[in-house]
């Protein structure tokens, strides 16, 4: 049996493959060489065939497993299907179909027909741990190597969960970011030390035009003195909770030297509704509305949501935009009648009455 | 004496990363190890937030240390500016805390020896300290010392695991936070139109069942006409058939209540992320509530763009489609005052017609 620090060699190994994958590849490697092993590997069931999630195997013997062995891997599959946590011996599994294509055709010439094998999971995709020899006279599962897999199992087990954690946390702030991305405002997270920890695709957009804001050494800064000042105070407020004072959101419109109409900037505290939080930092939420973007909707949008007709459409996108019927008439060429019985169906269909109450559901279409 | 085994110490290791992803599980992995060595406590100290971050002293010592004491334990002290990963003894590091105030603490906890260690290289550095008991041997035999020597890299490994784990939540927590500040219903939908999160406005839309609602961990819409459109429109992102670019889909939602339909866009959901390992199709859902109001308050008016409080008032009427008549009215003003607190509005907001001036109100808020 292995030293104290052989084994804790070993598990630390293994953990730090939870935090960093590629770390897999040597913490195998290791385990191999302590069980004088052919190969060994996690790999994840995949309704009848399996993926290898890292292994430690000759390269010839790897390629052919994931090329078709893998698809007919008995051994495996029987582990698979087996309770989670009991180690099975090579001598019990091979023997299932001994001298079938996979037996004679890989787990033979690449000297792994014997070895140690265990479900680490449960679930319809297990992953599975093994540890494959040749065959020897003696066979691979002396109670010296059964005890060493016994107690590496529940290290593995805690890695994979690690792991798994990581991954589904990663894998969600992924989704939000993207949901995130669908928002027409500009969208920026900001931590203390006012560094700009989160943006979405408008707040860049609004950032890289340098027309009122920018970013400037990862934080994000006014062009003016004047919306400087602003937005200094803003972001202390929001972000400072000093004991009396209660962190809050301030508002304040940013000019542009383009001469378009000035952002819209609201800095808010960005408060956690998560319960399990531990002693998080200050956060601040700045969103930038442009309001020269237009928000209206696509005259496809309304024929789709409310079944105009084209012209009809037409008439509402041009209301939406503050014309007024002589102007639509001139533009349009149509009569003032034609665009007043358009503009009626448009009201019919949209449940609407008036030209004001028009365009605010045409403004609050997009998201 | 202590002999730790393989199946010890594999205990031990596993506690400490156990620890990692449940930092609750601190004080029985501290426990287990206190245990094996013989001594009195143990206690991690990390950095942020209380001195003592986890230990298995009594409460109120924890309690009077994190008060008070911390201040004046020199040997905490000493082993935060010491080398990283070695172990300190009490023969070395006591002699620092003798006959001062500090021994007033130490005492009732019967602590008179340690092993301390200092785990990372942070200005404000993570330290665990074992005390023990006063014996006539001294509390650093060389089988403890290694059997501490031998944890140090689970110790680090494990706290570099939880802090990593702490930022991946934390990243998660900041980007939940922005979705709260959006008003429209968010909604992530995974396969099997599976809800997989969705923010506060999406849920009180779901709760209101007046017209979408949720039934069984799934959105679902009460009108027959919509329920087809929904499943449609999610069934057109999800499945991903190679040939076809996934698409978004954009429906009306009738109410029962009568109130103005919801407006619902079904959205692919696209990744930015680059290292994306084949993670599962997903779809945005993004409900739109006309009825809610998004017009301003008075006040943010008047603090963006110096409305008066009658001007804000005259804007405002204007936003929910009153004509001039109406305000006068109302308000109980002429209409040429109207005009005029108007006329002041355009000037301010830089708007020149009433649809213009209806736009902008309408965009100011998030």
């Amino acid at each position: 049996m292995v030293t104290v620090e052989d084994f804790s060699r070993l598990v630390s190994g293994i953990y730090s493959s939870a935090i960093s994958p590629d770390n897999w590849m040597l913490a195998l490697a290791e385990i191999r060489r302590a069980l004088d092993a052919t190969g060994d590997g996690l790999l994840i069931a995949d309704g009848n065939t399996r993926q290898v999630m890292n292994a430690s195997v000759p390269p010839e013997a790897m390629a052919g497993y994931n090329e078709y062995y893998r698809h007919i891997d008995y051994v495996l599959a029987a582990v698979e299907t087996g309770p989670v946590g009991l180690i099975r011996s090579g001598s019990e599994l091979v023997a299932l179909k001994r001298g079938s294509e996979f037996d004679a055709d890989w787990m033979r010439p690449y000297q792994m027909d014997d070895g140690l094998f265990v479900r680490l999971t449960d679930g319809a995709m297990p992953t599975c741990f093994l540890v494959a020899a040749p065959k020897r006279s003696e066979s691979f599962d002396t109670p010296e190597r059964v005890k060493l897999v016994s107690a590496l199992i529940p290290h593995l087990q805690q890695s994979l969960r690690t792991r798994d954690k990581l991954a589904s946390l990663a894998q969600q702030t992924v989704d939000l970011v993207g949901a995130l991305a669908a928002v027409r405002h500009g969208v920026i997270i900001v931590g203390s030390g006012w560094w700009v920890i989160n943006l979405n695709t408008a707040a860049e957009h609004i950032l890289r035009a340098e027309d009122g804001l920018k970013m400037s050494a990862a934080r994000i800064a006014a062009t003016s003195t004047h919306a400087e000042h602003k937005l200094n105070h803003a972001l202390h407020a929001a972000l400072t909770d000093n004991g009396s004072q209660i962190r809050s959101g301030r508002s304040f419109v940013c000019e542009r030297p383009s001469g378009k109409r000035p952002y819209v900037v609201h800095v808010l505290p960005l408060h956690h509704t998560a319960p399990d939080e531990i002693s998080s930092e200050a956060r601040a939420l700045v969103l930038i509305i442009d309001p020269d973007q237009e928000p209206e909707p696509a005259a496809a949008l309304l024929r789709h949501l409310y079944g105009l007709t084209i012209a009809e459409a037409d008439i509402a996108l041009h209301i939406a935009r503050g014309a007024n019927l002589t102007e639509i008439s001139d533009q349009l060429s149509v009569s003032i009648t034609t665009v007043r019985k358009h503009l009626q169906h448009v009201y019919d269909k949209t449940d609407t009455h008036r030209q004001a109450e028009l365009v605010r559901l045409l403004l609050t279409l997009r998201p | 004496m202590i002999n730790v085994t393989v199946e010890d110490f594999s205990r031990l290791v596993s506690g400490i990363y156990a620890a990692a992803v449940t930092p609750q599980h601190w004080e029985s992995a501290l426990r287990e190890v206190h245990r094996v060595l013989d001594g009195t406590a143990a206690a991690l100290f990390i950095p942020d937030g209380a001195p003592w971050y986890n230990s298995t002293l009594p409460v109120e010592a924890s309690q009077t240390y994190r008060e008070y004491y911390h201040r004046i334990d020199r040997v905490a002290a000493a082993a935060e500016r010491g080398p990283i990963g070695v172990v300190r003894t009490g023969t070395e590091l006591m002699p620092l805390v003798r006959n001062t105030e500090f021994h007033d603490w130490l005492r009732p906890v019967d602590i008179d020896d340690a092993l301390i260690v200092r785990l990372t290289s942070a200005s404000r550095p993570a330290c665990l300290i074992f005390g023990a008991p006063k014996r006539t041997e001294s509390f650093d035999t060389p089988e403890r010392v290694k059997l501490v020597s031998g944890l140090i890299p689970h110790l680090q490994q494990a706290l570099r695991t939880q802090d990593q784990l702490a930022a991946v939540a934390q990243s998660r927590a900041d980007v939940v936070g922005a979705l709260e500040a959006v008003r429209h219903g968010v909604i992530i939908v995974g396969a099997g139109s599976r809800m997989i999160d969705l923010n506060t406005a999406a849920e009180r839309i779901l709760r209101a069942e007046d017209g979408l609602q949720m039934r069984s961990a799934r959105v679902a819409a009460t009108g027959m006409t919509a329920e087809h459109k929904l499943h449609r429109a999610l069934h057109a992102p999800l499945t991903d058939n190679g040939s076809k670019i996934r698409s978004g889909r954009s429906f009306i939602c009738e109410r029962p209540s009568g109130k103005r339909p919801y407006v619902v866009h079904v959205l692919p959901l696209h990744h930015t992320a680059p290292n994306e390992t084949s993670s599962e199709t997903k779809a945005l859902v993004l409900i739109i509530d006309p009825d809610q109001e998004p017009e301003p308050a008075a006040a943010l008016l008047r603090r963006l763009y110096g409305l008066t409080i009658a001007e804000a008032d005259v804007a405002l009427h204007i936003a929910r489609g009153a004509d001039l008549k109406e305000i006068s009215d109302e308000s109980s003003v002429s209409i040429t005052t109207v005009r005029k607190h108007l006329q002041h509005v355009y000037d301010k907001t830089d708007t020149h017609r009433q649809a213009e001036l209806v736009r902008l109100l309408l965009t100011l808020r998030p």
